[in-house]
């Protein structure tokens, strides 16, 4: 069973992710204060993990780095959701290895899918 | 012979200092009265700044160093000095002064009190807007005889020996000329045996009279022409200071700008800068002046600027904006423009430069794009999770029923959520702006707090939150603006429903005193502490610590603020962590500002 974890602020985006990607075979949790995402990581490996930017506390940005700078070897891939694909960000976001956006307004229908698409090859292959 | 041209070198030499004096008298009275119709039409403040530096006086006084000026006061119309400039050792003599209009202008006799000289006095009236003001007194010593001799005695002596010479030259010619008539006269005495030899005297004389009187116009001619180029020299002097005056006055004008300048040649090379520089940078004028800017200016960042613009590139406005390293908190910007020449602006002279302190500008442009990005996420977050929402009520329509609920419900909230924020940000940038006017009214305080707790109530009872009202029995009346009252209220009143753990209460209660109203909200939250209790009425902030369930946008009690400030008042919070905060409006009464507005 793939493996999502999610950092958001926002418990909404939290509830609505979980209720669309776990009936479709995903394992999901989620922090929504982003502090906590680094003590999550070490007792829950995910394969995606899916993450806010604006967040009190810790942005999306330093989040990303900081796994980065601990763990440069990860194999999980990082979906950053934004609205804003301002330059900025787009500068940091692809400095980043394996790291994607993700872009707001989320449509839960079209993450699965991309969800799926990212794992199909790997199934496939596990399958065959 | 010698004893005629002695007599006639006497006559000459009595002549032309008889001359010198009439000369200096009248060289004296044209500066005079130049001098006082000059300072006399000069507008008021410049004759009498500000500074109390009589700053003009001082600069005639010195032009005039060759001529015998000894001082220059400005009297006001009874005569009391307002401004006085002397030479040293001078005192100035009184005098009094008569209003009437026709002897505004005049020259008077008057002796020194210190060591009894003669002085010519030259005076004019200092007008002030068209009115009289005072006058001007310039006072001249009389020049002594003996001063014009001394003075000029080698041009007396080169005069002297011509005249001598031409005397005698002329003696001899006549002498020759003279010679038949004198043998004629010799042959006449003979002839008739006798005769006075004194007979050929007067024709001597005769011509020696004209000859004076050749001289004495000849001497007249010129010292007339010295004259005229004595007044041309002056006119001359007089206009060359009133350049350097005014060259003083834009120069200083120039230091006054609160802009820092630097003018480059063509070759890059500094040939002024302003006092402003020393002020923004920190950099010496004597340090880089008449030296290649991109080599003497210390801050690299602007030496290199400097470098670029002026080049045969930089024609046209270069900037930069920079922080210099030793104040990093300020952000200052400098232009390049180019400087043509007046008569052929195809041709340039250099370069002016131009440094501003942008701080303000520069913290208000991040200010505003911090702003930009605060509002456009608080508006997308909740448009995300209603997008969210929205597309599982379509997926999963049919599945459950709470989940339908559920997501009506989120819909509805996120949406009131939204309008909050879009009311609050409306009202923020009125009262930011200015233009928000405070429609005072007498308010009966009972009734808008019982409002404000209806208006509550329904959010409150969903999150098993009970609101209680606490009144005295009597209220007094305060001017308020009813509807900003009702949002401030409003957001005190939400947040403390919203930051409140399930089964806790909410107290609003007001009290009074002899002047002012106190309206408190207390909660049963979470608390506040440290840093958030000091930032909690920034806009735009939001606790990290805070709990992350509750929908807030950070301009809530930033508002209430402003609009307790609006009313005079103030919004204060004390909090204790665990057992929740109290939040207290403080407003004074009708009354007592009635009685404010009338002492004022």
């Amino acid at each position: 069973m793939k493996r999502i974890l999610i950092v958001d602020d926002e418990p909404h985006v939290i509830r609505v992710l979980k209720l669309a990607l776990r009936p479709r075979g995903y394992e999901v949790e989620a922090v929504s204060d982003p502090r906590e995402a680094m003590d999550k990581l070490k007792g829950f490996a995910p394969d995606v993990l899916i993450t806010d930017i604006q967040m009190p506390g810790l942005s999306g940005r330093e989040l990303c780095e900081r796994i980065h700078a601990e763990m440069p070897q990860r194999s999980f891939l990082i979906l950053v959701m934004t609205a804003m694909a301002a330059r900025e960000n787009r500068e940091w976001v692809g400095r980043l290895p394996n790291t994607e956006f993700l872009e707001k307004p989320l449509s839960p229908r079209s993450l699965a899918a991309r969800l799926d698409d990212y794992f199909a090859p790997a199934a496939a292959a596990a399958g065959a | 012979m010698i004893g005629a041209a002695v007599l006639v070198i006497a006559v000459v030499v009595g002549l032309w200092f008889d001359r010198q004096a009439t000369l200096q008298r009248t060289n004296t009275r044209t500066q005079g009265v130049g001098l006082v119709r000059v300072l006399s039409s000069l507008p008021y403040e410049q004759l009498l700044p500000k500074s109390g530096r009589p700053q003009l006086l001082q600069t005639v006084l010195q032009m005039n160093r060759s001529t015998e000026l000894g001082y220059g006061v400005i009297v006001d119309t009874r005569g009391a000095t307002l401004s006085e400039v002397t030479t040293s050792g001078t005192l100035i003599p009184a005098a009094p002064q008569t209003a009437d209009a026709a002897s505004w202008f005049g020259e008077r006799r008057l002796i020194s009190p210190g060591d009894g000289r003669t002085i010519r006095e030259f005076y004019g009236p200092v007008l002030d807007n068209g009115e009289i003001a005072g006058y001007i007194r310039l006072g001249f010593f009389d020049a002594s005889p003996a001063a014009i001799g001394l003075d000029q005695l080698s041009f007396a002596a080169m005069l002297a020996l011509p005249v001598f010479l031409f005397a005698a030259l002329f003696h001899f010619l006549l002498k020759r000329e003279m010679r038949p008539l004198r043998e004629l006269g010799e042959r006449l005495r003979q002839l008739s045996g006798s005769g006075p030899a004194e007979d050929n005297e007067p024709v001597v004389l005769g011509d020696l009279r004209e000859l004076v009187g050749r001289f004495a116009r000849f001497i007249e001619i010129t010292h007339a022409r010295i004259h005229e180029i004595e007044a041309q020299r002056f006119t001359a002097q007089t206009s060359s200071h009133m350049l350097s005056y005014r060259h003083e006055k834009a120069e200083s004008v120039l230091h006054a700008l609160p802009e820092a300048l630097m003018v480059l040649d063509e070759d890059g090379v500094v040939t002024f800068v302003n006092a402003k520089l020393k002020v923004l940078l920190g950099i010496d004028a004597e340090a880089i002046l008449g030296l290649e800017a991109r080599v003497a200016v210390p801050l690299p960042e602007v030496a290199a600027f400097l470098a670029r613009c002026s080049g045969a590139r930089g024609m046209r406005g270069d900037t930069l904006e920079f922080s210099p390293a030793a104040d990093a908190g300020r952000t200052i910007a400098a232009s390049a423009y180019p400087l043509f020449c007046p008569r052929n602006p195809g041709n340039t002279l250099g370069r002016l430069v131009v440094f501003r302190d942008v701080t303000a500008e520069s913290l208000a442009r991040q200010a505003g794009a911090e702003f930009v990005s605060h509002v456009s996420h608080e508006l997308k977050s909740p448009l995300n999770v209603l997008k969210m929402y929205s597309e599982m009520l379509l997926e999963n329509a049919g599945d459950s029923r709470e989940l339908r609920i559920e997501a009506v419900n989120v819909i509805s909230d996120e949406v009131d959520r939204m309008a909050d924020l879009i009311n609050n940000l409306l009202n923020v940038s009125k009262i930011e702006q200015g233009s928000i006017s405070l429609d005072r009214q007498r308010v009966r305080l009972r009734d808008l707090l019982e409002d404000a707790v209806a208006t509550a109530a329904r959010n409150a009872t969903e999150k098993n939150i009970e609101i209680q009202l606490k009144l005295p029995q009597e209220l007094s009346p305060v001017l308020l603006d009813k509807n900003l009252f009702r949002i401030a209220i409003g957001n005190l009143i939400g947040n403390a429903v919203k930051y409140n753990r399930p089964g806790g209460s909410v107290t609003l209660s007001a009290d009074e005193s002899e002047a002012e109203v106190a309206i408190r909200v207390r909660d049963t939250g979470i608390g506040i502490e440290g840093e958030d209790l000091a930032r909690v009425f920034d806009k735009f902030y939001r606790s990290p610590n805070a709990n992350t369930t509750a929908s807030g946008h950070g301009l809530g009690l930033y508002l209430a603020r402003q609009i307790a400030e609006l009313h005079q008042g103030s919004l204060s919070v004390s909090s204790e962590l665990g057992q929740g905060s109290e939040f207290t409006m403080l407003f004074r009464k009708s009354h007592a500002m009635a009685e404010e507005s009338v002492r004022i």
